[in-house]
C-alpha cells in the first residue's frame, strides 16, 4: 500500500510535469489548456499555502510560548501581534487607514532597521574578510567594492577623474558578465534538480 | 586451619583427619624423621612446616619406642656423615644410658649376646615413615618370627641433613628369634660372643625385589666359617691396609653375602667392590668382639671400611672413607667373594639409581621412600613458576599517553568553571564603533546641511526612461509594479520617488500590482509620500488602482501576462477596474501604455522581463532597480533590441532622475548623506581591513616560527 | 524543411537541449554504476559539513538548516530543491543525535515540504518516533522577517552548525553573522548573486556560483546527483564553445 501511494504520487509529479514541460514548448491547445490549468492550481495552492503557513508559525511559537525555551515572551509578542494585524486587516481592509497605520510604523520601521543593521554587518565582514581567509580573491574582492562604493557617491569638493567611468565599467562589463556566467551556470542547475523531480529520482514530496 | 591434599585422590580434607575421607589415603605419614620441605612435593607438603608424625595408633609399640628414643637422642650425634643410617644407629647405643640401651635390645640380639649389656638403643627411633611393604625377606623371617609391623628402614629413609638413623629396631619386647630352632648354627655360635648384632633389617633394605633372593641361612657348623670372616680374621691379625677406593658395596648383597655361604653362585659383587684385604671376621671370638663394638658404638674393621652406597654414588672419583680400625682395603677379592658376585646384579646393584636428589614422599604407603611418582600430576604440584621481569619496556610516547590519560582521569569529574563571556569583546567594539561612524556620516549632512555634495551624472538609461514617460499623454494606463521589501524601503523609495512624481506630474493613470505580498501596502505608501510631497491630487480610484496581490510567482505573472482582467478581476477595494475607464480597453499587458516595475530583486526583474517582456510586444518596460540588482539586469538593457527601455539604478540614479525632471524629492534629500556615509565606510573598510590584515599576517609569522621552534 | 505549426524553431530548440540534458543524465547515472567512485573536486565547505554533523551528534547538539524565502513557483525552486536534498541527507546523517535538526524557511510550501522530507528520513531509518512537525516551521513570510526569525533558531536552540542552502537575498548576512556570533559553523549558498557576494564576507564556508548544486553529489544523495553535475559540466562547456562562437561570428560581421 505505502509503495504504490508513493508510486502513485510520482507518476503524478511526472505527469503534470511533462505536460507543462512540453506546453512551454510545443504550441498545441491540448497542452495549452492543460498548462494553463495546471498553472492556475498553482497559482491558488500558492496563496493557500500563505495562510498554512501562517497556521505554522503560530503553531511553532504557540508551542514555543507553552515551554521554558528561551524569548517565549517574544513568540507571545508574535502571535499578539498575528491576531491583531489579521483582525484589522480582515475588518477594515489591507489598505486601510488602520492596517497603512501598522505597516507603516511597525513593519516598514523594523524591516528598514534590519537593513540598517546589515549595512553594518557588511561593512564588519569586508574589514574582516582578509582576517577571515587572505588570498587574491579576497583581495580583488574588497578592491572591486571599494572602487564601486567610491565610484557611486561624489566626494564634496574633490572630483577624481574616470572614477565615475570606471564604476560604470566594472559593473557593466566584468561584474555583467560574471553574474551571466553565474547565472548560466545557476540555470543549468536549475535544470537538472527539475529534471531529477521529473524522472522520480528526487521526491521531496516524500517518496 | 588450612585443609590437606590428599596425595592419592587429590581432594581436599581437613587437616586434623589422618586418613583421607574419600579414598581412605593417609594424609599424614607414619615415619620417624621428617623431612625437610624442600625434598617434599608442594601438593604433599603438609600445611605445616613441621612434619607431624603419624598417628600413634597405627605404629607398632616397637616402632613407637624407637621413635620416641630417637626423637630424644640429640641430633647432633651422628660423628660420620658418610656412615650410612643403620650404621649409625649401631653406634648410638653406646651413647646411651645402659638402661635405656638396654631396653633398646631386641630379644633375639639379647639372646645372642650373653655378656654384653643389652643393646642401647642403636638408633634414635624413626618415627616417620613407615614404608615396607610388608614383605619380609626369607632370610629375615628365618631369623625370627615376621613382624608384619616390623619396618626395617631402607636407606631411601637417610636424610643427608639429620643423621638421624633411619633404622628401626625391633621393640625390645618382641623378640624377632621365637623359635630358637630356626636360628641358624654359626649365628647360635655367634651370639655366645660378645657383641652386638648388626641391624638385620637394614641389611634387607639392599635387596633389591625379585633379583636377589635372600638365601636361605645355611646350616653351619660352629666350626665352619665363612671365608670371609676367616678372611677378615686373618687380616685383623696382619693390620688395616692403607685405604683405597671404595666402590660402592650394596650391603644388602654384603649382608646377604655376609649370612649364607653358597658355593657356586654367581660371582658377587664384592669382588670388586669389596675393599680388598677386608676381612670381616677374622675368629669367631672377633666376630664377636666386632659385634659388641657395634654394640658399644664401635664398628667392626671389616665394617667400618664399607662406604655406603650413597656417598660413593655421589662422588665419582672414589675417596677413601675412613676406615674403621681394623680394616684395610684390599684390591683383592676373596676368591669365595669372587664366585659369589652375581652376574646381572651388579650391574644391577652397580646401576642402582641415585636417588638423594628425589624427593622424600611423606604420605601414603609409600611414605618414606625417594623417587616415588606423585600422586599428583606434575601440573598440579605446584611448582615454581619462573621469574620473569616485570619491568615493562615503556616508550616515550607510551609514556606520555600514560600521563596524558593520568591527567584526563584526574580532571575527569572535576568541576571546570564556566568560561564566561565577557560582555565586551574586540569584535563588539569593532561593530560598534562602526555603527557609530555610519550613523555620524550619515546624520552630519541631515542635520548641519553640509558638506554639500554634487549630484550625480544621469545615465542614458535613465534619460530614456525619463523621456519615455515624458511622452505619455494624460491618463494613459500604466501598469506600476510595486516588487520590493519592505526593508529596501530606504532606497526604492529614494529610487522610485522621482519617477511615481514624473508620473503624478503627467497624470498617467495608475494600476498597482504586486508580486509580493506587501507590495499593496507599500505602493499605497509611496504613493502617499509623493502625493503630499508633490502636492499631487492622486486618489484611488479616480487617478490610480490597486490591483493586489499576484499569486504564484513568474507563473502567476505569466497568467497575468496572458490576461490581466481574468487573472486579477477585482481591485483591493471589491470592484471592477476593467469596467470603466480607463482600463475598461486593456485586455492585455500590451494595451498599458508603459510598464514599470519597481523592485530590489534581480530575479523578480528577470521574472518580469521574461513572462511578461513577450506578451508586452512593443510597448516599453521600465524598471527602477537596486544598485544591487544592476548586473543582472543591465544585459537586458544593453541587449539588441532591447528588453528593457529605461532603466533607474539606486539612489543615485533616482537622484539624477529628479535633477531632470528639476524636482526634488527623496533622492536629492538624500544624497548628501548617502555619499558621507559611502566615504565613511570606505575608509572604515579600507582602514579596518588593513589592521586587521596585518594583525592575521603577523600572528600568522608568529605561529609559523613558534612551529619552527618547536 | 517545414516544421509544424505547432513547432518553432526556438521551442524546439529549447526541447532538444531538454532532450540531450536528460539522456546525458540518464547515461552517466547509468555507467556511473559500473564505475563508481567518480572523484570530485574537492569543496572545502562539504568536507567540513560533514565533521560538522559528526561533531553535533557527539556533542549533543542541533543542526539548523535553512532553506530560504524562495517558492517553489519561480526559478527559485531549484535552490529550494536542493536545499531539502541537503535536509534530507543531514536529517539522515544527524539522526542519532539527541536533538534532530531543525528546518526554516521563508515560503509555506517549501517548509510544508521540509516537514514531509524530515519525516520520510527518519521513517526509512526506523526512527519515526523522532520526527517533530515542528521542526519544519516556518520563520516569517518576507525575507526580513524570515532573517529575524531564523535569529532565534541559532541563539537558543543551541546549535552547532548552520546549513543554509536555498534562495536567500542580501539579508542572509544577518542569519551568517548570528551564527559567528554564536560560535557556529555557518555554511550557505544561494541562487542569488548579491547573497553570494554578501556571503563570500560573511559566511566561515560560502558556496560561490553552482557549488550549490553540487550538494546533492557531495552529500551522496544519489548516483543521479553525480550524473547531472557531469551532464552540467558538459553542457557548460557547450554553452562556452556556443558563447565564444557567436561572440567570434558577430565580431567576423556574419552575424
Amino acid at each position: 500500500m505505502k509503495i504504490s501511494a508513493r508510486l502513485f504520487l510520482a507518476v503524478i509529479v511526472m505527469a503534470i510535469g511533462l505536460v507543462v514541460l512540453l506546453g512551454f514548448f510545443i504550441d498545441l491547445p491540448v497542452l495549452n489548456v492543460l498548462r494553463t490549468v495546471f498553472l492556475r492550481w498553482a497559482v491558488i495552492l500558492a496563496a493557500v499555502a500563505i495562510l498554512v503557513g501562517l497556521f505554522n508559525l503560530a503553531a511553532v511559537h504557540w508551542r514555543k510560548m507553552g515551554s521554558r525555551q528561551p524569548g517565549r515572551f517574544y513568540s507571545a509578542v508574535l502571535l499578539i501581534s498575528m491576531v491583531v494585524t489579521l483582525v484589522i486587516g480582515l475588518a477594515f481592509g489591507p489598505t486601510s487607514t488602520w492596517s497603512l497605520w501598522i505597516f507603516n510604523y511597525i513593519q516598514v520601521p523594523v524591516e528598514s532597521s534590519l537593513m540598517a543593521v546589515l549595512a553594518v554587518v557588511l561593512a564588519y565582514a569586508s574589514a574582516r574578510l582578509l582576517n577571515r581567509r587572505i588570498n587574491l580573491f579576497s583581495i580583488v574582492f574588497l578592491g572591486t567594492a571599494l572602487l564601486i562604493l567610491i565610484g557611486t557617491a561624489t566626494i564634496p569638493g574633490l572630483v577624481v577623474p574616470g572614477l565615475t567611468g570606471l564604476r560604470a565599467w566594472i559593473t557593466q562589463v566584468p561584474a555583467a558578465g560574471g553574474a551571466r556566467g553565474i547565472l548560466l551556470g545557476v540555470a543549468l542547475g536549475t535544470i537538472a534538480t527539475g529534471l531529477r523531480v521529473l524522472i522520480g529520482s528526487d521526491r521531496p514530496y516524500g517518496g | 586451619m588450612a585443609d590437606v591434599r590428599c596425595p592419592m585422590c587429590g581432594k581436599l580434607n581437613p587437616a586434623d583427619l589422618d586418613v583421607c575421607q574419600f579414598c581412605q589415603a593417609r594424609l599424614k605419614p607414619v615415619m620417624g624423621g621428617s623431612p625437610t620441605e624442600s625434598e617434599l612435593p608442594a601438593s604433599s607438603q603438609p600445611s605445616s612446616s613441621k612434619v607431624e608424625p603419624a598417628g600413634d595408633a597405627a605404629l607398632p609399640d616397637w616402632l613407637q619406642s624407637l621413635r620416641q628414643r630417637q626423637e630424644s637422642l640429640p641430633e647432633a650425634a651422628e660423628p660420620q656423615e658418610d656412615v650410612p643410617d643403620w650404621l649409625s644407629n649401631l653406634r648410638a647405643p653406646a651413647e646411651e644410658t645402659p638402661s635405656a640401651a638396654e631396653d633398646a635390645v631386641p630379644d633375639w640380639l639379647s639372646g645372642v649376646s650373653l655378656d654384653t649389656p643389652p643393646q642401647a638403643e642403636a638408633a634414635p627411633a624413626e618415627p616417620e615413615q613407615v614404608f615396607f611393604s610388608g614383605e619380609e625377606p626369607d632370610w629375615l623371617s628365618k631369623i625370627g618370627p615376621s613382624q608384619p609391623d616390623e619396618t626395617p628402614e631402607t636407606l631411601a629413609q637417610d636424610s643427608p641433613e639429620g643423621g638421624e638413623s633411619n633404622l628401626t629396631e625391633p621393640p625390645p619386647e618382641e623378640s624377632p628369634i621365637q623359635n630358637e630352632e630356626e636360628t641358624p648354627e654359626w649365628l647360635k655360635g655367634l651370639a655366645e660372643q660378645p657383641g652386638g648384632a648388626a641391624d638385620q633389617s637394614g641389611l634387607t633394605e639392599w635387596e633389591p625385589e625379585g633379583q636377589l633372593e635372600a638365601p636361605g641361612v645355611s646350616a653351619e657348623t660352629q666350626d665352619e666359617l665363612p671365608d670371609w670372616m676367616a678372611g677378615i680374621l686373618a687380616r685383623q691379625a696382619t693390620g688395616p691396609e692403607p685405604e683405597r677406593s671404595r666402590p660402592e658395596i650394596p650391603l644388602a648383597a654384603l649382608g646377604a653375602a655376609a649370612l649364607t655361604q653358597s658355593a657356586g653362585e654367581s660371582p658377587s659383587p664384592f669382588q670388586e667392590s669389596q675393599p680388598k684385604g677386608v676381612e670381616p671376621f677374622s675368629s669367631k671370638e672377633g666376630l664377636l668382639a666386632e659385634l659388641g663394638a657395634l654394640d658399644t658404638g664401635e664398628l667392626p674393621a671389616w665394617l667400618a671400611g664399607i662406604a655406603p652406597l650413597e656417598a660413593e654414588k655421589q662422588e665419582p672419583a672414589p675417596q677413601a672413607a675412613p676406615v674403621e680400625s681394623g680394616l684395610a682395603p684390599s684390591d683383592e677379592l676373596p676368591s669365595w667373594l669372587e664366585a659369589m658376585r652375581p652376574v646381572e646384579s651388579a650391574a644391577v646393584l652397580a646401576a642402582m639409581p641415585d636417588l638423594s636428589h628425589e624427593t622424600i614422599e611423606s604420605a601414603g604407603p609409600l611414605s618414606g621412600l625417594r623417587g616415588v611418582l606423585p600422586a599428583e600430576p606434575g601440573v598440579a604440584q605446584g611448582q615454581k613458576p619462573h621469574v620473569h621481569s616485570i619491568k615493562l619496556q615503556i616508550s616515550e610516547t607510551n609514556q606520555a599517553n600514560a600521563v596524558l590519560i593520568e591527567q584526563m582521569i584526574k580532571t575527569e569529574g572535576q568541576a571546570r568553571p564556566l568560561l564566561r563571556h565577557s560582555v565586551i569583546t574586540t569584535q563588539r567594539i569593532l561593530r560598534i564603533g562602526i555603527a557609530v561612524v555610519l550613523i555620524l556620516a550619515v546624520l552630519w549632512p541631515l542635520v548641519t546641511g553640509s558638506p554639500q555634495a554634487s549630484l550625480p551624472g544621469f545615465t542614458p538609461e535613465t534619460y530614456a526612461a525619463n523621456q519615455l514617460i515624458e511622452g505619455l499623454r494624460t491618463g494613459a494606463p500604466v501598469l506600476l509594479a510595486f516588487d520590493y521589501q519592505p526593508g529596501l524601503s530606504g532606497e526604492m523609495d529614494a529610487a522610485a520617488a522621482g519617477v511615481i512624481d514624473h508620473l503624478m506630474v503627467k497624470g498617467a493613470y495608475l494600476a498597482v500590482v504586486s508580486t509580493a505580498t506587501t507590495g499593496s501596502a507599500q505602493a499605497e505608501r509611496l504613493l502617499a509620500m509623493v502625493n503630499q510631497a508633490g502636492q499631487h491630487n492622486y486618489a484611488s480610484p479616480g487617478q490610480y488602482t490597486d490591483l493586489g496581490f499576484i499569486p504564484g510567482g513568474p507563473t502567476g505573472l505569466l497568467s497575468f501576462a496572458q490576461s490581466p482582467s481574468q487573472a486579477m478581476p477585482l481591485a483591493l477595494d471589491g470592484k471592477s477596474p476593467w469596467q470603466g475607464n480607463p482600463l475598461q480597453d486593456v485586455t492585455a499587458v500590451k494595451d498599458f501604455a508603459l510598464t514599470i516595475v519597481i523592485t530590489d530583486n534581480p530575479d523578480d526583474a528577470r521574472a518580469w522581463v521574461e513572462q511578461v517582456g513577450p506578451a508586452l510586444e512593443n510597448q516599453p518596460l521600465t524598471m527602477v532597480i537596486s544598485a544591487q540588482a544592476e548586473p543582472m539586469v543591465r544585459p537586458y538593457v544593453e541587449s539588441n533590441p532591447p528588453q528593457i527601455s529605461g532603466l533607474v539604478t539606486g539612489l543615485s540614479g533616482g537622484a539624477s532622475y529628479e535633477d531632470l525632471n528639476g524636482r526634488e524629492e527623496l533622492g536629492q534629500t538624500y544624497w548628501n548623506a548617502f555619499s558621507l556615509g559611502l566615504i565613511a565606510a570606505v575608509l572604515l573598510i579600507l582602514v579596518c581591513g588593513l589592521v586587521t590584515a596585518g594583525s592575521a599576517v603577523w600572528a600568522r609569522t608568529k605561529e609559523t616560527e613558534g612551529e619552527k621552534k618547536a | 524543411m517545414n516544421l509544424p505549426s505547432f513547432l518553432n524553431p526556438a521551442g524546439l530548440l529549447g526541447l532538444a537541449f531538454i532532450v540531450v540534458f536528460l539522456g546525458l543524465m540518464i547515461f552517466f547515472a547509468a555507467s556511473g554504476r559500473k564505475q563508481p567512485g567518480r572523484a570530485l573536486r574537492t569543496i572545502s565547505a562539504f568536507a567540513r559539513l560533514g565533521r560538522a554533523v559528526g561533531l553535533a551528534v557527539e556533542a549533543g547538539r542541533r543542526l539548523h538548516v535553512s532553506l530560504g524565502s524562495g517558492s517553489l513557483n519561480g526559478l527559485e525552486s531549484g535552490s529550494a530543491l536542493v536545499g531539502l536534498t541537503v535536509l534530507q541527507r543531514i536529517a539522515r546523517a544527524a539522526s542519532i543525535s539527541d536533538r534532530p535538526p531543525v528546518a526554516t524557511s521563508g515560503d509555506t510550501p517549501v517548509a510544508l515540504l521540509s516537514q514531509e522530507t524530515l519525516r520520510s528520513t527518519y521513517s526509512a531509518i526506523g526512527a519515526s518516533g523522532q520526527y517533530n512537525p515542528l521542526a519544519g516551521q516556518v520563520s516569517g513570510l518576507t525575507p526580513f522577517s524570515y532573517a529575524a526569525g531564523t535569529l532565534p533558531v541559532i541563539y537558543d536552540q543551541q546549535v552547532s552548525a548552520n546549513v543554509l542552502a536555498g534562495h536567500f537575498g542580501s539579508e542572509v548576512g544577518l542569519i551568517a553573522d548570528a551564527g559567528e556570533r554564536s560560535g557556529s559553523l555557518v555554511l550557505a549558498g544561494s541562487d542569488n548573486l548579491p547573497a553570494q557576494a554578501v556571503l563570500y564576507a560573511a559566511a566561515e564556508e560560502p558556496l560561490i556560483g553552482e557549488e550549490l548544486y553540487a550538494s546533492g553529489a557531495y552529500l551522496q544523495a544519489g548516483p543521479m546527483h553525480i550524473a547531472s553535475l557531469r551532464a552540467q559540466d558538459i553542457l557548460r562547456w557547450v554553452l562556452v564553445g556556443v558563447i565564444l562562437a557567436g561572440a567570434a561570428l558577430k565580431l567576423l560581421g556574419f552575424l
